[in-house]
């Protein structure tokens, strides 16, 4: 009755008007005869055959039978850890989650059921890592992985991720093949030297520079290619490369270059002792062919000799360990003699980055014992333990980037006293670090810390600076509790 | 046929103002994120409790703290703080900090003068709303007035009839084309003629999705029952004094809440099933599905708040209410209002629901037949599993019979994941043959599918 019906709903009843079917029920007929007009008995009759189909509906029989989700081996979380996943997932509070995370996967717990499928949603975002995010969601996750096409990529990868370097965005590929050149470094410039000639010049340049990580003699053969390639700044590039590589024809090069400049004498000192000094050589002229390969001839530095500056350049791409041995002097010895030169202050930016790139223990410590040193990365050449002293020197100078390279993803607590230290930088220039900053500076704050943060979170004085740095205090004393609370 | 209760006992007591509900009360995404940012001790100078009330002083911005109150009896909040919302952030974070670490709070029998007077107005305009005598009516304006609106809806109902059959005797194939528009008018004319329960059908007509097939049959079912509330309403006379009611409440007549509250109460536990929030024309429509443990009955609890009004109640999913509850006149009365509602004393209830679909769908029947129009029919089930095939999803009893979800593709995945493809129990409610779902449990943990 109900097609019938539906005809004439669509068609009108001035062109259709339903039949009556054999064996319909009673009340079609009697709609039929009352003396109305047509439309009356229309509405009527499918008033009443769709309220018989809703009123008389039957369940369904579904052939469908979906496996149960496999029980779960891990603990999962309960209590306040799970309202704060909960909070953090709704926030988007991804400095607390980023914490949550670390720390079920530390404890192998996963998280409540129902939050997987917005976790899962949260996996597909880039900015996570998501066999992070895949561990978490323990059992039930794989399982969800398996039903839904949507998430299923997450355990399988995508075909897209397989075509990255082929088909993908510029960020895809870079991301490609930066992973390539982690896991088979060879592989990722084989795979560079076949498709970089396709390439515009700033994608040549870009992909290039991914080859600075893991960069090695091997790579020689094909930095040396692009030594002639038609835009500059891949020339550059590649040139630049080819200094860094120890044992390359050009940074063999320059390494004789440099000794044929330097001179390691000794003279005597106040009649009785001998004191060595270092001698930048101002007659050697260094063979031409030497400013084909990245090295300014002119200095660009006011009052820079030429000389200097062209040792300093040379001296920045050569390991420290290699040149003392060359010049018969130990690596700590040869730093005192280069910042007790009177050229000093201009070498120092060459000294550091030497000292930065080969994570030169000595050299490093010697210009952090300055107390000027301006590259954070000099840090990274000494044991963690042996930082603490250094750290502060690098909070005036860009604040930012200190807090980057202190705050990092094992969470680690910083010590007490630097803590303190920090804050009270902080609480003078508030502004010098952005609020996730600070948010992330409270999961690594010790316990002991509390009393200082109280200090500030009830400083009377009502300063907009200090106003903001006091809302900041409060809600580090709340991330500090709440660490506290899931240690 | 099987027990039901004693899980959704134990699942309720164990939410009984958890962390969630009390982020439910909050009136903004901001506010509950405010109000968890002050859950934690170090916020708060001060914070007390007692059997009635919970009370504390938080430090602000300003010189002197906020001072926040919050009623435990009859859940509600008072701080004075400058914000309009409601209930603000310190409210909340107070009841967070109670849910969470209830260390934080020191029991204090004694209660600070501005709780002890808060709680005391309340009281008192609790008293007043009860007492409220009704101002003796104008019987003569009354009836003058009641005359006048029978006309006026009269006159819109026959306009509706032609207009109706004007609709069927072109066809409705060419209304997708002017979906939004074809019933303006007419809609209009309702409301002009104080039909609005009738005009707010017509509008209903635009939730109908026409790309989608089947807006046929929706549409044609829609006209149709308008049509024969128009024809009832011609009928009133003849039809049963239920029938009549329902008819004149579908048309719009409304009955003042003060004569439903002098009606019979039902005293139960009452479980808040469900809380859903609906906007339509800057009027937020607020439902809450109660259910009573002791007399097996369902309960809607319907609120209107225009424009930003903050709301009255504070019902969240869970919740148990010890409450006397009464029921607008109706064939199948399930439309309610709290008449007073006490603190919760938990006991012990059982509660008989069916695990078969056909059961369901005998109820559905049931239901249609005293009443014909009902749109949303509330039912519990046990032991039934999610499903999907084809794009669709469907839940499964034990006998294999299956019914059609409507739940959003995120709440039909939420509910996998929690149930873990196996049994679960629910309760919902079937709307035009759909089965939405509010509520699953399992393994003596529930969720709420539409907080």
């Amino acid at each position: 009755m109900n097609t019938e019906i539906l005809k004439a709903a669509l068609l009108g009843t001035d062109r259709h008007m339903p039949e009556i079917t054999k064996g319909a029920p009673e009340v079609y007929a009697k709609i039929h005869a009352l003396p109305t007009s047509k439309e009356d008995r229309f509405l009527k009759m499918a008033f009443v055959s769709l309220l018989y189909e809703e009123a008389g509906a039957k369940p369904l029989v579904i052939d469908c039978h979906l496996p149960e989700c496999p029980p779960e081996p891990q603990t999962v979380v309960t209590g306040q850890l799970a309202g704060w996943v909960q909070s953090a997932l709704t926030d988007q509070n991804d400095v607390l989650l980023s914490f949550l995370i670390f720390r079920m996967l530390q404890r192998n717990e996963v998280i409540q059921p129902q939050l997987v499928p917005t976790m899962l949603d949260k996996a597909l975002e880039k900015k996570y890592d998501k066999q992070k995010l895949l561990s978490i969601c323990g059992m039930t996750g794989q399982w969800l992985c398996n039903l839904n096409p949507r998430w299923k990529v997450l355990r399988d990868g995508t075909a897209e991720e397989e075509n990255a370097w082929e088909t993908g965005s510029m960020e895809n590929r870079k991301a490609f093949l930066s992973a390539l050149r982690k896991t088979d470094p060879n592989a990722a410039t084989a795979l560079l030297e076949n498709t970089l000639p396709q390439e515009n010049a700033n994608n040549r340049q870009a992909l290039l520079q991914l080859l600075h990580d893991r960069l090695s003699l091997a790579d020689e053969p094909f930095l040396q290619k692009l030594v002639t390639d038609k835009s500059q700044k891949v020339r550059e590039t590649a040139i630049g490369m080819l200094r860094q590589i120890q044992g390359s024809a050009m940074n063999r090069h320059h390494l004789d270059c440099l000794l044929s400049m330097l001179q390691v004498r000794e003279e005597r000192h106040l009649l009785i002792t001998k004191k060595k000094k270092v001698v930048i050589a101002e007659d050697v002229t260094p063979d031409e062919s030497i400013f084909k390969t990245g090295i300014e001839k002119v200095s660009t530095e006011k009052g820079v000799q030429d000389h200097v500056f062209i040792a300093g350049q040379l001296l920045s791409a050569i390991d420290p360990a290699l040149l003392s041995n060359q010049l018969n002097i130990s690596d700590q010895e040869l730093i005192i003699l280069f910042l007790e030169h009177p050229a000093a202050k201009a070498l120092l930016p060459f000294l550091t980055s030497a000292a930065v790139q080969f994570k030169c223990k000595s050299w490093a410590l010697a210009l952090l014992h300055r107390g000027d040193a301006r590259d954070i990365g000099l840090l990274d050449a000494l044991a963690p333990s042996e930082r603490l002293p250094f750290y502060l020197q690098f909070l005036n100078g860009n604040a930012a980037n200190l807090f980057a390279y202190l705050l990092d993803d094992t969470y680690a607590l910083l010590p007490e006293r630097l803590a303190e230290q920090l804050l009270d930088h902080l609480s003078k220039f508030p502004y010098h670090v952005t609020q996730v900053t600070y948010q992330r500076l409270a999961l690594q704050l010790p316990v002991g810390i509390m009393p200082v943060l109280k200090k500030y979170a009830d400083d009377p004085r009502q300063d907009y600076q200090l106003r903001y740095f006091k809302n900041q205090a409060s809600e580090m004393m709340r991330m500090v509790e709440l660490r506290k609370n899931i240690a | 046929m099987s027990i039901f209760g004693f899980r959704i006992r134990e699942i309720i007591q164990l939410m009984q103002y958890t962390r969630e509900q009390i982020l439910l009360l909050a009136p903004d995404d901001a506010s509950a994120k405010a109000g968890r940012q002050l859950a934690t001790k170090t916020k708060w100078v001060a914070a007390h409790y007692n059997a009635s009330a919970l009370w504390g002083e938080c430090q602000g911005s300003g010189k002197n703290p906020y001072q926040t109150a919050i009623d435990l009896t009859n859940i509600a909040f008072k701080c004075n703080c400058p914000s309009r919302k409601f209930p603000c952030k310190h409210g909340l974070g107070l009841f967070l900090l109670y849910a969470e670490d209830r260390s934080a709070f020191t029991a204090r029998e004694e209660l600070p003068a501005y709780v002890a007077e808060w709680l005391s107005k309340r009281q008192v305009r609790e008293t007043a709303r009860e007492t409220k005598e009704e101002k003796p009516a104008d019987e003569s304006a009354r009836s003058k007035r009641a005359e006048s609106r029978e006309k006026k809806v009269s006159g819109g109902i026959e306009e509706l009839r032609a207009w109706l059959g004007d609709v069927m005797r072109a066809g409705i194939a060419h209304v997708p084309q002017q979906a939004y528009q074809f019933h303006i008018n007419i809609t209009a004319r309702m409301v002009d003629a104080q039909a609005s329960g009738l005009a707010n059908r017509l509008r209903q007509i635009n939730q109908i999705n026409f790309y989608e097939e089947g807006w046929q049959k929706q549409l044609l079912k829609r006209l149709s029952a308008i049509y024969m509330i128009s024809e009832g309403y011609r009928n009133r006379d003849n039809l049963p004094a239920s029938t009549a009611q329902d008819i004149a409440t579908l048309i719009g007549w409304t009955i003042p809440k003060e004569e439903v509250l002098q009606t019979e109460a039902v005293a139960d536990h009452w479980i808040v099933l469900s809380v859903t929030m609906s906007e339509e024309s800057n009027v937020t429509t607020e439902r809450i599905w109660l259910y009573g443990l002791g007399t097996s009955r369902f309960a809607l609890l319907l609120n209107f708040y225009a424009g930003n009004q903050p709301y009255q109640t504070m019902l969240v999913p869970g919740i148990q209410i010890d409450a006397d509850i009464v029921y607008y006149p109706a064939s199948v009365p399930m439309r309610a209002l709290i008449r007073e509602q006490r603190p919760v004393a938990g006991r012990a209830a059982q509660a008989t629901i069916p695990n078969s679909f056909s059961e369901i769908y005998n109820n559905i029947s049931s239901v249609l037949s005293q009443n014909p129009f009902t749109e949303q029919i509330p039912f519990m089930i046990e032991d039934v599993k999610a499903i999907f095939t084809n794009g669709r999803w469907f839940v499964t009893d034990l006998e294999g019979l299956s019914v059609p979800l409507s739940n959003p593709e995120d709440e039909c995945w939420n509910m996998l994941a929690f149930s873990g493809g196996r049994l679960f129990s629910a309760f919902g409610v079937c709307d035009q043959g759909q089965f939405d779902l509010h509520f699953i449990s399992a393994a003596r943990q529930g969720i709420f599918l539409k907080s």
